[in-house]
């Protein structure tokens, strides 16, 4: 009896100090994780079409990401009744990545939406297409009005509706799909 | 709510089963015959009280009173009906007798050689009796394979479930869920990623033959988090005296086209003595699910789990090892995956989700893939002159991987992957009866670390982080004829250490430590042969969880930054200042009155809780962080006093030994005793009448209609949510089956029609209620075969 009560109470005991002797073992720190997927700048290039050498660039720079501190905007001032051919690159400055290519390699599954308030725009096109022949809006044709202010919102979307009433012309409402940049810009046209 | 609408369907009702039982024997039978059970102990003849005695032909059961009698007054003379009756720690018995006006049977139970119902089965022997519970086991139980534990206990009084889609379920106990509650899986507290409401646990219901729900607090006996309550999943006792047998369950569904398949396969080994084994698995596959007016895309789900348990025991001692691992891939609701505010609202502004498709099996992202595995070692010797000594060791290992909807191939990268690992000792000593005085005392040991998986491209959800947590207990009772009390204390120690990075991307290394006491008091008491009363006041405390302390980042499903404890104004403050934090500690007083009169039968749960330094997720409206994606709400974790106070009851009616009607009712109010606010994510209140009518014959077929209503949650003001809470609902359910013998073998077949209207609702215990309706009409078909 005394000599099984040993045993037992031994048998614990080994129990007892393995599990924490494997649990206790010491780790090696964690590393941080590349936040890979993240755009943190988003610049707009406006180039006049009749002088390619004026160039306006409207940007938003949130260079510690999402949280934090919030993004810097660099607001565009244009010539009125001007045409712009507009491109659009997207970086993760954290990684330092070009997420242009990423969205270029995936065209049919995103598409950028412009949604201007104010008279400042007459016309905006979409310039590019994807494989199946519908607008990306990396490149784009923009049209300024006549003198004034107003608001330019740049939405791209992540696997939207490209076949859904209205998305082919840059109209937003059916699009669906989930955001990945949504940014608004102040425009003055002088 | 408008109980006048439920009148009319509770006619229908009854005229269907009216109708119904044209269909069957007409029994004009006597049926108020009566049935006195006297449970004793075989050896020495002492009243076994507690002993539960079920009724098949009733589907309906009864506990033994402290002289170990119980009572049924209304059988049908000249019937046949088959009893089982159980205790722990001895073996099962099943009688069958036909019923005469009067009679009194004295049952003899002989103390088991089963190694279980010594060794594994802690729950239901230390369940503090003074407690409120709750039980799904017999044909209820049988009726909920396939479904998921959430989903199982959910209609029961009291109960709720939080849901992410119709894949994911969490138990919420009296308003609480998550964190707050503990599951005893096998004896072994579940560690899963219990704290993100997206995380359901990691648990097969079909390893358990009984599932057994506290609703009161029970921090002395499991220690920290015990807040709201526990569930308690057990087995059946392994059997050594038995050569060979088992189960077979299928269930088919046509929402979601859903085939579940579970064995079981048991027995012991001749050539070595005193020894069970068990094998049990389970196979589930279902596909996208369907609301009425619509398919639910990407909410399939696939399941493969199985056990393996073997057992050894003699007289004075035992030992048994059990094996279990779960493994799922759920798929979520494609269009709850959102970018930014304005993609939440324009979801919440659309009458059908976005993203439609044909039914299909296939599971697309986002999607959770979870494995998590049990083993479990315990043994126990009895000494002569001390007691019972038992000892228990549980390891687990959780693995969780979440797939998210990604850029530039990055989908088949795991957005989320997360390693929990878990071992915990128990050392127990159930000493020897001291006079009246019966009790235990225990030490526990818990050793907890979680890594995450590098090279997911995303910051971590929660932290790195390594806890330790002891406790040291005494639960004493003290028994007398009509009436026992009970009362307990434990102390705990809680280390955390955390590996984390800050602003600056620098490590930073604090650590924690949590010390607490809790202690619980209760009476039970028979003020006569039909009324029974007890009461429980109880402590509990949980310290905050890493990811209450740490979690700073974007919440996709609700399109919001959620920050933890420490993080002031979007920084991690100083990290090593705990004094800011505090655990939360609760008082639960819970109070269970029974009646058992004639053909009246009652149970009623008022109980009141305070929870102080209560922690949640303070929505901060007009609080907006800019990103590139767009603006997001804010939502900052704090920390509060709260109250909760309900109540939840049933009350039985038999009309006849056959027909009988039931009535429950459930209703929390949770209160931010700061604000003097109501606290959001609480259950609705909750009525549900259900009428039975049970046919004799061959079969003894039953059928089961019920109507329940859920009232909308209106304490919520609208503008602390994205959209106004849902509008209330009703449902109504129709279930039709039947059980016979072929020879020793058990036979059973239910057809369950849930949501008969097919009605269109949506409830506000659904975290993805801001996109899609709930479930439309479910029939399932469940076989089961017991041998």
């Amino acid at each position: 009896m005394n000599y099984k009560t040993t045993m037992n109470k031994s048998l614990l005991l080994l129990l007892f100090a393995s599990i924490f002797a494997s649990a206790c073992s010491s780790d090696d720190d964690p590393e941080p994780e590349n936040e890979t997927e993240i755009i943190t700048r988003v610049e707009m290039k406006f180039t006049n079409t009749l002088n390619t050498s004026e160039v306006v660039t409207a940007k938003v720079d949130d260079p510690d990401g999402p949280g934090g501190n919030d993004p810097i905007f660099t607001h565009p001032t244009l010539k009125p009744g001007t045409v712009y051919s507009v491109s659009i690159e997207l970086f993760n400055d954290l990684e330092g990545e070009d997420i242009t290519e990423e969205v270029q390699e995936e065209d049919d599954e995103h598409q950028f939406f412009f949604i201007p308030t104010g008279d400042i725009f007459t016309t905006i096109a979409y310039d590019d297409v994807d494989d199946f022949g519908r607008p990306v809006g990396l490149s784009s044709i923009f049209t300024t009005g006549v003198a004034g202010t107003g608001t330019l919102r740049v939405v791209l979307r992540h696997m939207p509706n490209k076949t859904a009433a209205g998305v082919a012309e840059g109209i937003i409402n059916n699009a669906g799909g989930d955001t990945d940049v949504d940014i608004i810009f102040n425009v003055t046209v002088q | 709510m408008q109980l006048k609408s439920l009148f009319p369907l509770y006619f229908l009702f009854s005229s269907v089963l009216i109708h119904f039982s044209f269909f069957f024997e007409a029994s004009g039978q006597d049926c108020s015959a009566e049935l006195i059970l006297e449970i004793q102990d075989a050896d020495n003849a002492d009243p076994l009280s507690g002993a539960a005695v079920w009724i098949n032909q009733l589907d309906k059961g009864q506990a033994a009173d402290n002289n170990g009698i119980v009572k049924f007054s209304t059988l049908c003379v000249g019937q046949k009906y088959t009893v089982d009756i159980h205790f722990i720690g001895y073996e099962e018995l099943r009688i069958e007798f036909v019923a005469k006006e009067t009679q009194k049977i004295q049952v003899k139970l002989n103390q088991s050689n089963i190694v279980l119902s010594e060794v594994v089965v802690d729950g239901e022997r230390q369940i503090a009796i003074t407690q409120a519970t709750q039980q799904l086991r017999g044909q209820a139980l049988s009726r909920s394979r396939g479904k998921s534990l959430g989903e199982s206990l959910k209609d029961l009084p009291g109960l709720n479930s939080l849901q992410t889609g119709p894949g994911i379920s969490k138990p919420v106990i009296q308003g609480l869920h998550s964190n707050r509650i503990l599951i005893l899986n096998n004896g072994i507290r579940q560690e899963g990623q219990q704290w993100g409401a997206e995380h359901a646990p990691e648990i097969d219901p079909f390893v358990a033959s009984k599932i057994t729900v506290i609703k009161g607090a029970e921090g002395v006996k499991y220690g920290p988090d015990a807040i709201g309550g526990v569930i308690i999943l057990e087995p059946e006792d392994l059997r050594i005296n038995k050569k060979f047998g088992g189960e077979i369950n299928t269930a088919g569904m046509t929402n979601s086209r859903m085939g579940v398949f579970s064995t079981i396969f048991e027995g012991n080994i001749s050539t070595l003595n005193n020894f069970g084994w068990r094998v049990q698995a389970s196979v589930k596959r279902g596909g996208d699910f369907q609301a009425p007016d619509y398919n639910l895309m990407n909410t399939g789900v696939k399941e493969l789990n199985f056990s393996l348990a073997g057992g050894w025991n003699t007289d004075n001692k035992g030992l048994e090892i059990f094996f279990s691992r779960f493994n799922t891939d759920i798929g979520i609701l494609r269009s709850a995956h959102i970018g930014n505010l304005t993609d939440l609202e324009d979801a919440i502004g659309r009458n059908e989700p976005f993203y439609q498709r044909d039914f299909s099996y296939e599971i697309d992202n986002p999607r959770q893939e979870l494995k998590h595995s049990l083993l479990k070692l315990n043994g126990y010797w009895t000494a002569p002159n001390l007691g019972k000594i038992k000892a228990k060791y549980g390891g687990q290992w959780n693995l969780r991987r979440e797939f998210d909807v990604r850029r530039g191939g990055r989908s088949d990268r795991a957005a989320i992957d997360m390693d929990l690992n878990t071992h915990s000792l128990d050392l127990g000593l159930e000493h020897k009866a001291i006079g009246s005085l019966k009790g235990e005392v225990g030490i526990t040991g818990i050793y907890q670390q979680n890594r995450n998986v590098p090279g997911t491209g995303v910051d971590p959800l929660i932290p790195f982080f390594n806890q330790f947590t002891t406790g040291i207990f005494l639960i004493e009772k003290y028994i007398k004829d009509n009436w026992q009390l009970e009362f307990g204390a434990r102390y705990d120690h809680r280390e955390l250490e955390v590996k984390t990075f800050n602003e600056s991307n620098q490590l930073v290394n604090p650590k924690y430590s949590f010390d607490n006491h809790t202690f619980s008091i209760g009476g039970q008491i028979d003020l006569n042969e039909s009324i029974r009363l007890s009461s429980n006041l109880g402590s509990a405390w949980r310290p905050p969880h890493v990811s209450e302390l740490f979690s700073n980042g974007l919440h996709h499903g609700v399109a919001a930054i959620e920050r933890g404890l420490l993080y002031e104004g979007g920084i991690l403050s100083d990290v090593e200042n705990i004094e800011a934090i505090k655990a939360e500690s609760s008082l639960k007083w819970v109070n269970t009155l029974s009646i058992n009169k004639n053909k009246w039968s009652a149970v009623a749960n008022p109980y009141i809780q305070r929870i102080n330094n209560f922690v949640y997720l303070e929505p901060k409206p007009g609080e907006f962080v800019l990103t590139v994606r767009g603006a997001f709400p804010l939502q900052q974790y704090v920390q509060t006093d709260a109250q909760l106070v309900g109540f939840d009851g049933t009350v039985n009616y038999d009309f006849t030994t056959d027909l009988n009607a039931t009535l429950s009712y459930s209703m929390v109010r949770a209160n931010d005793l700061n604000k003097n606010e109501a606290i959001i994510w609480m259950p609705a209140d909750r009525y549900n009448f259900s009428l039975r009518k049970n046919f004799s014959g061959k079969f003894s077929p039953f059928i089961e209609g019920s109507v329940s209503h859920v009232a909308r949650q209106s304490r919520v003001s609208d503008d602390r949510d994205f959209t106004a809470a849902p509008d209330a609902y009703q449902l109504i359910d129709l279930a039709l089956g039947g059980s016979t013998t072929v020879g020793s073998n058990n036979l059973s077949l239910f057809i369950d029609v849930e949501n008969l209207m097919n009605t269109s609702y949506r409830d506000y215990m659904n975290r993805l209620r801001y996109y899609a309706d709930e479930l439309g009409r479910n029939i399932s078909i469940r076989f089961q075969y017991q041998f």
